[in-house]
């Protein structure tokens, strides 16, 4: 009762700081660390080296030691100092958002940045995380006048478009008795694609020109015609017989690899639910890239036809990360 | 994390993904040995009274952690834990059986210190084990207090910071980064400490607190019997400092053989020790303030009064040395008050290092007229048997019909004439006195004092010993005078009619020596080793008084900076010492510094080049805009190297080469390139 009380007061209070933080720093891409958006106060741990500084306050005195006051002192201003060093850690730091790996829901989307540190101050103890997520983040530390790079990981939870809410700067450098943190809103955006689960598929979905085919053949076995050598073939197609008797860097091609067209169709995976429709044609998907077949996909309102590559999955996830209905 | 691996040169990120906190709360491998060694340097100092075995306890742990760290042995078990506790509680129960006091806890907390380190492996317990290195040094605080022991603790106090300092990286550095981070933490802490300890108001003891017991009793106890001085005269502690305070409204220094500090009258003779008598010792103490009326002390009117500043020695004795005769006294360590025998006593053992300001009367005369009959008594008493050869030879000379002074000068001109000064007398038997003024006749001051003393009462003139210091060593640097236990001397004082209690030092008869240069002066070249001494003019011996006057100020500005002191430094500084003057003061300090800050932040900041091999292009360019070349706003480097290139031909090659240089530091973060960027720019010929 009373917890749930604290929570409830906890979270109004956070909301009305996000909404009042959110109005001074506006989402963007490039975010520079200054007393503007940088926060500062003691940690527990400071509370609890304040108030050992008090009882060798009251040894000192009651021994009449000036030495032990001269300690008690000096413990004092290193809280102080410590003030200026934490915030210093972190004063003057660049961020800018470089961009953003996608994943598969389930996983960690990684956001890249460029950490740009203008002073000749190194800096050290500093951990990025996003909002939502506490158990994902980076812990870095870089020399002075340098250029960092940093990923920051953020678990995905659903597949869609991920938009993290508020990037979490902290370091409790240089002894962890104050914290000094932030918070920066970034322009920031990651795909999820979803989870891949492995449903059969119903026998229609694979279109085989031939007509033959019920079940996906792994590579194909007819050789049809030398070709120009292109970067990026695999090199096991690559006719090294060829090119040991000096004629030059051909490619072998194989004819049923041509042939065959598969067709990734929405309605034809068995199952119930929209999500996991699509996590079978994401999981057939990668299967087929693997396997270096053509595929394509047909989801309500958009049509791949089929091809194969890097960025021909990358276009068919996209389609299924972003599907919004049937 | 390797250290190898660390690339501080190349400026690398060290940038290690989805590493969770957790993995960091472990203790690194820098902060332990970091916490070893300043544990070491903490607990030092202190084993010198502490019980042998935590030394051994102390080493054993040491091993057992380096052997956990090597993965050699584990952790302790909840078991052994247990057992280790139960095991050190134990020893030093047995080691301080009964003692109450700081010893034991001193003792205990080091043996924590030192088990808790076994199994430190997380951050919290490296915390804690750095919090208990701070109360360790101030346990060294409690014990010694010289400006070396400071400056020790300051490095115990460093090397507990990059223990701190390393828990909380989450990258290693090198050592010399480590040892810099914190190095500047703790030089930036010490102006606001100064101010700090210079500003706060100081507050008395709050409540009672045990003593460290192990300064043992210095000086000379309450009894004389022969041979006590002799083995003190080898000392050459220190037993207290004088500073005087001179100014024209003040009497002037008198000369060195005036030079006597009173401590204790002993009137209680026994045929062979001296001691207090029953009066001093249950009589009723005059608790006034003020000089009690009993001393009819008579002295002029326009007398200059001569004050004086004793930093003295803790002798864990109730007793001070004051010049006779003091009419005031007063200090912050606790209660004076005066003795009947024109002596200021503390109310307390002096057990800490304390500091008493004293007024004293030079030109005084001690009840001259009168003085009580019991008193009169006490200081006439002899026992009934012993000495007898003593008592017939001043009963000898009251029959030849001499007045007291006579009887004075005739007993003196007897040791002026066949008596020898040394450190080194013969033992004497029952009748100490007999054997001393007609077997031996060679003694040191107690002898002297002694059989004069007993002479004296024999003739019927109240006689008693004074126990205290004679002289003392000026160091010019700081104006004070040392006075060692080596000075320590006994004298006589006699009550005469018309002139009261006047000092009369037997000492000085047969050795002048002694009371105007010094106890080494007085002695023969084959006694002087004995009081190991440094003769003067040598450069050690000058060494030795800078280091004491050193002490000194340390002893009167750090240790003894008390209420008092605070008080007078702001009236003198700010004016008067009322809180908002204080304030302001403090405010203002303050302020300074972080104005300092600030400015130091916006100058950094405004500097206009965020990389260094832009200040050193910058330069490059200014040199090519003297020939009038000036780069277009979105030229780059190689393009405007290109275009110079056609005007000067003779360039070219070294332009491309220096924008390349730059091109590659600036977008391939090649900054170990920087310095041939210089050299290039530098070769560069523009003519």
């Amino acid at each position: 009762m009373l917890n749930n009380a604290v929570e409830s007061i906890k979270s109004y209070w956070q909301s009305r700081f996000f909404r009042w933080l959110d109005r001074r720093n506006p989402a963007k891409n490039h975010h520079r660390l200054t007393s503007k958006n940088l926060y500062i106060f003691p940690t527990k741990q400071g509370l609890i080296f304040l108030i050992f500084v008090v009882v060798l306050w009251l040894l000192g005195t009651n021994y009449q030691n000036n030495l032990i006051l001269g300690l008690t002192f000096l413990l004092m201003s290193i809280f102080v100092v410590c003030i200026l060093h934490t915030y210093a850690n972190l004063a003057g730091m660049e961020l800018e958002l470089k961009g953003a790996s996608n994943a598969f829901a389930g996983e960690n989307a990684e956001f890249f940045f460029f950490i740009k540190n203008n002073r000749a101050r190194p800096g050290d103890g500093i951990g990025l995380r996003w909002q939502e997520d506490e158990n994902n983040g980076a812990k870095i530390a870089f020399a002075g006048h340098a250029t960092t790079k940093v990923h920051v990981g953020l678990k995905s939870k659903r597949r869609g478009v991920l938009r993290p809410k508020r990037l979490l700067i902290e370091s409790e450098f240089p002894l962890g008795l104050l914290r000094c943190w932030t918070w920066l809103n970034f322009d920031a955006q990651a795909l999820v694609y979803p989870k891949p689960i492995e449903i059969p598929l119903a026998s229609s979905a694979v279109e085989d020109d031939e007509g033959d085919g019920e079940h996906p053949v792994h590579g194909g076995e007819d050789f049809s015609a030398f070709r120009d050598y292109r970067p990026g073939d695999p090199p096991k197609h690559v006719a090294w017989k060829l090119y040991a008797r000096e004629r030059g860097l051909f490619t072998k091609e194989f004819s049923q690899n041509m042939s065959r067209e598969i067709w990734l169709d929405f309605f034809h995976i068995n199952a119930a639910d929209t999500e996991l429709r699509l996590s079978a044609l994401c999981f057939w998907a990668l299967r087929f890239h693997l396997e270096d077949e053509n595929y394509g996909l047909l989801v309500p309102g958009a049509k791949v036809t089929p091809n194969k590559g890097e960025n021909h999955k990358a276009q068919v996830l996209e389609i299924l990360a972003r599907f919004e209905g049937a | 994390m390797d250290v190898s691996s660390f690339k501080w040169a190349s400026k690398k990120a060290y940038n290690k993904p989805n590493a969770s906190d957790a993995q960091h709360r472990w203790v690194s491998r820098y902060a332990l040995a970091w916490l070893l060694v300043a544990q070491a340097f903490c607990i030092l100092p202190l084993f010198i009274y502490l019980p042998f075995w935590i030394p051994v306890l102390w080493l054993a742990a040491l091993v057992w952690r380096v052997q956990i760290y090597r993965g050699a042995w584990r952790f302790p078990s909840n078991t052994n834990k247990l057992i280790l506790s139960a095991l050190s509680i134990g020893g030093l129960i047995w080691s301080y059986a009964g003692v109450i006091g700081v010893e034991p806890l001193v003792a205990f907390l080091v043996v924590s210190f030192v088990l808790k380190l076994v199994e430190a492996r997380k951050r919290g317990d490296v915390l804690l084990i750095i919090y208990v290195g701070f109360i360790t040094v101030s346990a060294q605080f409690l014990f010694f207090q010289t400006m070396f022991i400071a400056i020790y603790g300051c490095l115990s106090i460093l090397l507990l910071l990059c223990a701190w300092n390393c828990t909380y990286r989450s990258h290693s550095v090198p050592l010399r980064g480590q040892l810099s981070a914190s190095g500047s933490l703790l030089l930036q802490s010490i102006p606001l400490m100064l101010v700090l300890f210079v500003a706060l108001p100081r507050l008395g003891s709050l409540w009672h607190v045990p003593i460290p017991q192990n300064t043992g009793k210095t000086g000379f106890s309450d009894t004389m019997s022969p041979g006590d001085f002799s083995s003190l005269s080898k000392s050459r502690e220190v037993a207290f400092r004088v500073s005087f305070l001179s100014d024209e409204s003040r009497a002037p220094l008198p000369s060195r053989s005036l030079w006597y500090w009173r401590g204790l009258v002993l009137d209680e003779f026994d045929g062979r020790s001296w001691s207090l008598s029953k009066r001093q010792l249950f009589g009723r103490r005059n608790t006034q303030r003020g000089v009690p009326e009993s001393w009819q002390l008579e002295q002029d009117k326009d007398n200059k009064l001569l004050e004086y500043n004793v930093l003295m020695e803790p002798h864990q004795q109730q007793w001070i040395f004051t010049l006779m005769a003091p009419v005031f006294a007063s200090s912050n360590y606790g209660r004076m008050y005066f003795t009947p025998n024109y002596l200021t006593r503390f109310a307390k053992p002096v057990s800490s290092r304390s500091n008493y300001r004293v007024i004293s009367n030079l030109d005084y005369q001690a009840a001259p007229k009168e003085i009580f009959k019991n008193v009169k008594a006490q200081n006439l008493r002899l026992p009934q048997t012993g000495n007898p050869k003593s008592l017939a030879l001043a009963k000898q000379w009251r029959d030849e019909g001499l007045s007291d002074r006579e009887v004075i000068e005739r007993a003196l001109s007897m040791y002026r004439e066949s008596f020898t000064y040394t450190l080194q007398p013969p033992l004497l038997g029952q009748d100490s006195v007999d054997d001393f003024l007609f077997a031996s006749k060679r003694g040191f001051c107690e002898h002297f004092a002694s059989s004069f003393s007993v002479l004296m009462r024999a003739a019927g003139i109240p006689a008693r010993v004074v126990l205290g210091y004679q002289g003392g060593e000026y160091n010019p640097v700081e104006n004070y005078i040392i006075v060692r236990q080596s000075d320590a001397h006994a004298w006589a004082e006699l009550w005469l009619e018309g002139s009261g209690w006047i000092r009369v030092d037997p000492t000085a008869a047969v050795s002048p020596l002694r009371i105007e240069q010094g106890l080494e002066q007085s002695l023969t070249e084959d006694e002087k080793p004995l009081v190991s001494g440094l003769f003067a003019g040598s450069w050690l011996y000058k060494l030795q008084l800078r280091l004491d006057a050193l002490s000194y100020s340390w002893h009167t500005w750090v240790l003894g900076y008390d209420a008092d002191q605070q008080k007078s430094l702001f009236k003198n500084m700010l004016g008067g010492d009322q809180a908002w003057r204080i304030g302001l003061f403090f405010i203002s300090v303050i302020g300074i510094f972080m104005v300092g800050y600030f400015i130091r932040l916006t100058w950094q900041g405004r500097r206009g080049f965020d990389y260094p091999e832009q200040a050193v292009y910058f330069e490059f360019l200014k040199r090519l805009k003297k020939k009038g070349f000036v780069p277009e706003p979105n030229e780059t480097p190689v393009e405007f190297a290109n275009k110079v290139a056609l005007d000067k031909p003779a360039w070219a090659p070294q332009l491309l080469a220096i924008a390349r240089l730059y091109n590659r530091i600036a977008f391939e973060s090649r900054q170990e390139l920087i310095d041939e960027l210089k050299t290039s720019i530098k070769a560069l010929k523009l003519n």
